[in-house]
């Protein structure tokens, strides 16, 4: 860890924050993937119950399902366009 | 609570609502840190028939980093499910509780403890864990100390957990502080005049709903050794509570489906973050946001609010205060105090850094012993172990970020900077002993929450 005096505590100048910036980016850029945070999705309980969908943007073809705790983002033009043809 | 209702979304999901967060050395303990996520704000100790419960929907979370990045190394998860004994009665007793496991008591409520490592290991610390009843009064929950001691479980490993209620062990005078910034000790500086009075507490006799979790150091540090060294940087843990709720809420007839991954709706670390320092077209978008992200933030506490606020509000009181402001000078002393920690050098024999990444943590050293004499003005009254070194549940969280803002840490940065005299004199004038606060000695360290028999909301 870089050793922190009181000039560096100077957060002033743009420059200064810039440096410490870059190093924290490419630290962040090294750093494998949380574990921690990754292993949350095994703590969630097993799918049952509903099915649900969700579209955000009628004029765009994402899709996201809802089952359980997971959700799943697909790309399915043809599944909005017949989801919406229900409403005509 | 310290942060209740501070953004507008949060404020209408009490359930979910982060209020204080809390993590020092234990006093009793001091091999252990414990740590306390408090919800659902603002208590009316009279609050039947259904009274206060943790939501069964929510999923509620401290996270604790131990490397320096702000992101979270190890997860606490805390789920709760809820019994009706009796569906066909109205009553959330029926008849006196005694002990936890009473039949008499209708709603019972019961949670698992979960922990989360930085190797992705998930290991269950309890199920079917007893919280205690609310304090409903002399008659339906006697002897309500006694219940309450029953919920403290011990879990494997030197873990100890607590889940229900208890008294709200922050203080503040939330009238007149939200009317204009008004401190009652000192409305006569005010630009609306008004007699000198005390503090009044806001908070007086209303509960909370309290996670606590007492865990011994060893399992914190990022090597699994007790942190004895100040100075190591391994000492220094950051910590947030959480609180999430799943992505897809269906009301259908009947039922209630909610499916989906939880979304994070509430944080809180540092104390007053949220309420003060972030601006209210941005609060509900920072209660989803992680601390590793908070440098978008940055900004408010750099040129705080609140600063240029005081002078004016207490006219020819603060003009140096005033003179940084028409700088815009940028706050490197509350960026480092709320979004990095002060590095060694700063304060003599103190350091809680935890790396340049600027994240809304509270920062604990753990390797700071419990002061014998604790000062509720912590570091600013030259106690090591206090705020905002972690956070005890007796801390003037209020009067120290508010001194902190009107000038007095400024000289940590700047030794040429003289902070108005008023700037370590500012209080709101209300503290534990004017407040009749107690709080307990050991686990889970806050009081006995108010019962609604002697203590009815009018």
């Amino acid at each position: 860890m870089t050793k922190m005096t009181r000039r560096a505590l100077l957060w002033a100048t743009p420059a200064g924050v810039a440096t410490l910036g870059g190093v924290a980016a490419l630290l962040t850029t090294l750093k494998p993937q949380n574990k921690a945070l990754a292993a949350r999705a095994k703590t969630s309980t097993p799918a049952t119950g509903a099915l649900t969908l969700h579209v955000r943007d009628m004029t765009k073809s994402e899709v996201s399902l809802f089952v359980g705790e997971r959700e799943i983002v697909v790309q399915d033009p043809a599944l909005v366009t017949q989801l919406l043809s229900k409403f005509h | 609570m310290s942060s209740h209702r501070e953004a507008p979304e949060i404020s209408k999901d009490p359930v979910a609502d982060n209020t204080d967060t809390y993590a020092f050395v234990s006093p009793d303990k001091p091999d252990t840190v414990t740590i306390i996520t408090n919800y659902i704000p603002l208590e009316g100790p009279d609050g039947g028939p259904n009274f206060f419960e943790f939501g069964t929907d929510v999923l509620y979370e401290i996270h604790i980093d131990n490397d320096q990045d702000a992101d979270s190394d190890i997860i606490y998860q805390f789920r709760f499910r809820t019994e009706t004994r009796n569906p066909n009665s109205f009553l959330y007793n029926t008849g006196q509780i005694t002990s936890i496991d009473s039949p008499n008591w209708n709603r019972p409520q019961f949670y698992s403890v979960t922990r989360i490592d930085e190797n992705g290991n998930v290991t269950v610390l309890g199920k079917d864990l007893a919280c205690p009843p609310c304090n409903v009064g002399v008659r339906s929950t006697p002897h309500y100390s006694h219940l309450a001691e029953q919920a403290v479980h011990e879990l494997s490993d030197g873990v100890t957990v607590f889940a229900g209620q208890r008294a709200d062990g922050f203080y503040v005078d939330l009238g007149s502080v939200f009317d204009l910034l008004d401190l009652r000790p000192f409305s006569q500086l005010h630009l609306i005049k008004g007699p000198n009075e005390p503090g009044v507490n806001g908070l007086k006799n209303l509960n909370v709903h309290t996670i606590a979790i007492q865990i011994p150091k060893k399992d914190l540090t990022s090597d699994r050794t007790n942190p004895t060294d100040p100075k190591a940087a391994r000492s220094v843990i950051g910590v947030y509570g959480s609180a999430s709720r799943r992505k897809v809420r269906v009301l259908d007839g009947n039922d209630l489906n909610e499916t989906g991954p939880y979304v994070q709706v509430s944080r809180l670390a540092n104390p007053l973050f949220n309420e003060v320092i972030v601006p209210l077209g941005k609060k509900d978008s920072w209660n989803r946001q992680k601390p590793k992200d908070d440098e978008q933030f940055t900004k408010y506490v750099a040129n705080p609010e609140l600063a240029s606020l005081i002078p004016v509000l207490y006219p020819g009181v603060f003009p140096h205060l005033a003179d940084l402001n028409e700088k815009k000078t940028k706050r490197a002393d509350l960026i480092a105090i709320l979004l990095t920690g002060l590095p060694s050098g700063i304060i003599s024999g103190f350091q809680n850094y935890t790396g340049s990444t600027q994240a809304d943590l509270l920062r604990l050293n753990m390797a700071i012993a419990p002061a014998k004499d604790p000062n509720i003005h912590g570091i600013l009254a030259g106690d090591l172990a206090g705020f905002p070194n972690g956070r005890r549940v007796s801390d003037d969280v209020f009067t120290i970020e508010l001194r902190a803002v009107a000038g007095v840490t400024y000289p940590l940065i700047d030794s040429t900077f003289k902070p108005d005299a008023a700037a370590s004199q500012v209080t709101d004038g209300v503290t534990p002993k004017s407040a009749d606060l107690e709080y307990l000695p050991s686990f889970p360290y806050l009081g006995t929450p108010y019962d609604g028999f002697n203590h009815p909301s009018n």
